[in-house]
């Protein structure tokens, strides 16, 4: 100590006490330096350049007495030590003295070299000791105050928050302040208010110190809910036992962690109670993984399956082609295989359709996941409609056949019958009676050959998918019509107003249109109503990208109530009169629907009937 | 008028009015029969090899036939026979209602004209006004 060059302030305004402090400090300090202030004023300024090891402070100053000295000495230099010099022996001033943070005081008259030593150095020692352990204080309050994990003491007791850092006021988003007029409970959700207790009851059991509270759901100050996972400690706030509460908020872990579960769940649900079959292959077509469903469908255990090769249970007719589509799976991230064979567990072959992903680099799965279908079922659905298109299509076409055969065959002998009935007339009949069964025979003839036609009329139209289509004007057809029937239509005196001017032209076929008009019309004279005159109207309207060709007449009108499902029925009659063969409401309708249109009918029975032809364009 | 016809059908009725329709239309002298393909090709061939024998100037044809049907006549008559009487006019006399037939016979080259059944005067006068046969008949020459 005596080889330290000590610098030494001595705030002194007493001439002669100072020259006697002096003599014995340079007794035990001969190589110090003495600086002399004579009032607080000076030793405060004194401060703002210099530095001193120690300060000997007289309390009796011209322009400060007694312990104000130190407190505002203090303020300027916190870290040096003090020792105070008093003229008399006060107690009370120097215990005061020493609650304020001075070293040591001593009494003026007192004062021998040995004991200012002995004082000096003390007070030197103690004031490193005490700004060390300031310091420390200071840097503990700082790991606490900026450490990014919520911590805040409490009362084991009362649960008082005693204090918080930065990081729990930002977890709560409460202010410091206002927690530190809550308690632990007054942050809980009220579904923990019951088991509160076990965090009064937390002691210090572990070696550590810490004991784990478990995670307890609080709320924040805007009301959310949190997760907080708590740990206490015990701890010492200076003289007072509390506890360290360590806070980990573990609501966003908790969620995460709950959809990972459900996620889970979902898929093993999926995979484990779907009806697809779920595999996982190695790179070589190993399985490592498979699904309930396989066990279910292909009757394989788990035990016998894992290890196995896939391909060992593939029919060789196709084994070639579930390898190339494997092969795929090098250069393709997922492939669908085209049907295969694989053996059950059964003997049998099951057609099976698979979609192939590739996760061999999926750390995840690190495997070839198959998703596959059992098809054989649908396979075998699948063949048998086709043998039964195949039968149905062989039928139809013998059908067709056979149609035409027969209606040759029969056409055959009409057409001789004809050809004689005219030589017949050419021969001529001079009998009456005769004359009159001629006429019957040929009447009867004429219908047979008119039946056989619409029959085979019908049979073309069938049998033929492509019509030619052309622009056809309506006006040109319908007066082709009148003209070929305008014996008949003068014959009934029938009126017949035509408008077609909203829709002239037709895509159409112009043999179809033609039957089609002449069917309409010999249908409004043959079931004309005798009663009043025939009036027959026909127009067309333009609709929603279709036209309309309105037919009305007022005849003797339909039943509908009794026939409505029949009316475009084959071989169907619905008057007595007329002859009919009950085929040409059918024929038209198999013509228009062959021009993708539609017919419907409007008829009341005794006022007439309209049919309502719509031709998609 | 023509001088020779061959008709070609398997039903005797349709042959026997044939013939009478022919003669009453005035549209040849002789009227020859034939039951069938067959038949026909037969008749062609030995009027070929007779040294006095007669080829028709138009044969009357039927599809519908047993044994070998008009299409299979027409195709080996083309092949042997065409080139012996090359102005011989082949109409087809069907009651096939099979548009293909009709479709066919339009398209065929060697037939000149496709005549539905029933066979008719009418249908024979309007036969004779077809360009390949105006020759035949006088009153249209001018």
């Amino acid at each position: 100590m005596e080889k330290r060059d000590l610098s030494i302030m001595v705030v002194e305004d007493n001439e002669g006490d100072f020259v006697i402090l002096k003599d014995h400090l340079f007794e035990i300090f001969p190589k110090a330096s003495v600086d002399r202030k004579i009032s607080l004023l000076q030793a405060k300024q004194s401060f703002i350049e210099e530095t001193y090891d120690i300060v000997l402070l007289d309390l009796t100053l011209p322009d400060s007495v007694g312990v104000n000295s130190i407190t505002e000495l203090l303020k300027v230099a916190p870290t040096v030590p003090i020792i105070v010099f008093t003229g008399y022996e006060d107690k009370e001033l120097a215990v005061n003295s020493l609650k304020l943070g001075v070293q040591d005081y001593l009494v003026k008259d007192e004062v021998i070299p040995a004991i200012l030593l002995k004082s000096i150095s003390y007070a030197i020692e103690r004031k490193i000791i005490l700004n060390q352990v300031k310091s420390a204080k200071e840097n503990y309050k700082s790991l606490f105050d900026k450490n990014p994990i919520p911590l805040f003491l409490y009362d084991p007791v009362t649960l008082q928050i005693l204090v918080v850092n930065q990081a729990c006021t930002e977890l709560y988003l409460y202010s410091a302040d206002q927690l530190l007029q809550m308690t632990v409970e007054d942050l809980m959700t009220s579904g923990e208010k019951s088991r509160i207790s076990t965090i009064r009851d937390a002691i210090t059991v572990s070696k550590s110190g810490s004991v784990p509270l478990g995670e307890w759901r609080q709320f924040k100050s805007d009301g959310t809910e949190i997760e907080v996972d708590i740990t206490t400690h015990d701890f010492m706030l200076g003289l007072r036992t509390c506890r360290l509460a360590v806070l980990k908020n573990v609501t966003e872990i908790n969620t995460a962690r709950l959809n990972l579960q459900r996620s889970e769940k979902r898929f093993r649900s999926l995979v484990q109670s779907g009806a697809d079959l779920i595999g996982i292959l190695d790179k070589d077509g190993n399985y490592l993984y498979k699904s309930p469903t396989i066990t279910t469908v292909l009757g394989y255990t788990t035990e016998f399956l894992i290890g196995r090769n896939t391909f060992d249970l593939i029919h060789e007719e196709e084994i070639a082609q579930v390898l190339a589509d494997f092969d795929k799976l090098k250069t393709q991230s997922q492939v669908s295989f085209k049907p295969f064979r694989v053996l059950d567990s059964w003997g049998n072959w099951r057609w099976i359709e698979s979609i192939v992903t590739n996760l061999l680099d999926e750390p995840s799965v690190m495997g070839i996941v198959t998703n596959s279908r059992d098809l054989t079922e649908k396979k075998k659905q699948e063949d048998e409609k086709t043998l039964l298109i195949k039968e149905l299509t062989q039928n139809n076409t013998d059908l067709k056949q056979f149609s035409f055969i027969t209606s040759h065959n029969l056409r055959a002998p009409i057409t001789n019958l004809l050809s004689i009935l005219e030589l017949f007339s050419y021969a001529g009949i001079k009998e009456e009676k005769a004359q009159f069964f001629f006429d019957m025979f040929k009447k009867s003839t004429l219908q047979l050959d008119e039946t056989i036609n619409d029959l085979v009329k019908i049979l073309v139209i069938k049998s033929n998918a492509n019509i030619g289509l052309e622009e056809i004007s309506l006006t040109s057809i319908f007066s082709k019509i009148t003209g070929m029937l305008s014996a008949m239509i003068s014959d009934v005196k029938a009126e017949i107003n035509v408008d077609f001017n909203e829709a002239p032209q037709l895509v159409s076929n112009a043999t179809y249109l033609e039957s089609i008009f002449m069917n309409l019309l010999t249908n409004a004279i043959k079931y004309r109503d005798t009663e009043r005159e025939l009036v027959i109207n026909t127009y067309t309207q333009k609709g929603d990208g279709c036209t309309m060709l309105y037919f009305q007449d007022n005849g003797l009108g339909i039943d509908l109530v009794r026939n409505k499902d029949k009316i475009f029925g084959l071989h169907q009659r619905f008057h007595e009169v007329g002859e009919g063969n009950g085929i040409g409401l059918y024929l038209i309708q198999s013509q228009i629907k062959a021009l993708n249109g539609t017919i419907s009918v409007d008829s009341k029975v005794g006022s007439g009937t309209t049919f309502i032809i719509t031709f998609n364009n | 008028m023509l001088n020779k016809v061959l008709c070609v059908d398997d039903d005797p009725v349709t042959l026997m009015i044939c013939d009478i329709m022919l003669e009453k239309a005035n549209f040849c002298q002789r009227v020859e029969q034939a039951a069938g393909g067959t038949s026909a090709l037969k008749y062609l061939k030995n009027q070929i090899e007779q040294t006095d024998g007669q080829l028709p100037d138009a044969i009357l044809l039927d599809i519908n036939m047993p044994v070998m049907n008009g299409w299979e006549f027409l195709e080996e008559y083309v092949e042997k026979y065409q080139a012996h009487m090359p102005d011989c006019k082949i109409i087809i006399l069907t009651s096939s209602v099979n548009p293909e037939d009709k479709e066919l016979a339009e398209k065929h080259p060697d037939v000149t004209d496709f005549m539905p059944k029933p066979i008719t005067l009418d249908g024979l006068e309007a036969l004779k006004t077809i360009p390949a046969l105006r020759k035949y008949f006088a009153r249209y020459i001018a």
